[in-house]
């Protein structure tokens, strides 16, 4: 097992140096496509250009491209922090921007199920020391797994809060239900993450949501 | 105040030459050189106010690149270009003597006030030596 956990890191640690590396590659050819873009648009308001008969229509054309070259600055700079975040086996973690972070890296897969997901941390600089690529695994499967069985239009919560020792994160309301006498632990459509969180050292808890609004999963990190 | 003389240094040709085009519309004359070697055979031929350099340059990387201006042309302002997303190494590069980094894509803006800033730092130093 610990033969097993040794080669899982190593192959994290691999996957983020080639993908860190990528991100930068990925920089210069935005860099590129700003500024070319940038002279395209710096020629379109130089005086002569204003009798150029397709003037508003490439000017709006290079708009487009700038928007989504920041968009896409925007893109790599979140893959190029989930890539470090494979660099060290522990380290300390704002919980808020790892939040941010997930929510931006599963945003897609939100929006092609119609589903909102909305981060709210209950104060600033919750910080814990643990292993940041482990972790953002862990809440990144817990959500993809409430994202199979939500309807269209649900929204899920995010939420980080510091508690006593350490602190905590909500997911929910999630689609589970928990068995009559089950109140910790992992519901059984995460058991198979149950290795993780042990090796993570976390405290697994549900908690009723308001108004019977569904079970919300609750993460205590020490 | 004479124009600032600047020499940028990236190995991304086009990057580079776009970006001495767009700096020239606005009235600063830039020099291009492709890799550290020819970085700093530029500067021994013709002294420059500011240097924008890329960290990553194949061959003599670019904090190699920027000890060895330090050296030779200690007036000249160095201003560092990073894609890294952590900053370690723009960190290191300051702590070197660099004037201060930027992370690619840069804005122009930006770029321009930097190199603004720069000139002026390198201004009150003593004149450079060619």
């Amino acid at each position: 097992m610990e033969e097993m956990n040794r080669q899982g890191d190593r192959e994290a640690r691999f996957m983020g140096r080639i993908t860190a590396g990528m991100t930068h590659e990925i920089r210069n050819v935005l860099a590129v496509m700003r500024e070319s873009a940038g002279l395209m648009e710096d020629i379109m308001s130089l005086p002569e250009a204003t009798s150029f008969p397709h003037r508003e229509r490439f000017s709006r054309a290079l708009a487009v491209i700038q928007q989504q070259v920041e968009r896409a600055v925007e893109l790599v700079g979140r893959l190029n922090r989930f890539a470090h975040s494979m660099d060290e086996l522990r380290a300390t973690v704002d919980l808020g921007e790892l939040l941010e972070q997930i929510s931006a890296l599963l945003a897609r897969q939100a929006r092609n199920r119609r589903v909102q997901l909305k981060v709210e941390v209950q104060a600033e600089g919750i910080r814990v020391s643990t292993d940041p690529f482990a972790l953002s695994m862990l809440v990144c499967c817990c959500i993809e797994r409430c994202l199979e069985g939500l309807g269209q239009e649900a929204v899920l919560e995010l939420t980080a809060l510091k508690e006593a020792a350490g602190a905590l994160l909500k997911i929910g309301p999630s689609p589970f239900k928990a068995q009559a006498d089950q109140k910790m632990g992992l519901p059984p459509e995460l058991s198979c993450f149950s290795d993780l969180a042990d090796s993570l050292g976390l405290e697994i808890r549900y908690q009723e949501g308001e108004c019977g609004k569904g079970l919300w999963l609750c993460l205590g990190i020490p | 105040m004479e124009p600032c003389r600047l020499l940028l240094v990236d190995d991304e040709e086009e990057f580079v030459t776009t970006l001495a085009e767009r700096l020239s519309l606005r009235g600063i004359r830039a020099r291009v050189a492709l890799s550290g070697e020819e970085a700093l055979q530029a500067l021994d031929s013709e002294a420059a106010h500011v240097v924008v350099l890329d960290v990553l340059l194949p061959g003599m990387g670019g904090l190699e690149v920027l000890k060895r201006i330090r050296q030779a042309h200690p007036g000249v302002q160095v201003i560092l270009l990073t894609g890294r997303g952590s900053d370690q190494e723009a960190r290191e590069g300051v702590a070197l003597g660099a004037f201060d980094y930027l992370v690619k894509p840069v804005h122009l803006e930006e770029l321009i006030r930097k190199i603004r800033e720069a000139s002026k730092c390198n201004a009150m130093e003593k004149p450079w030596r060619r």
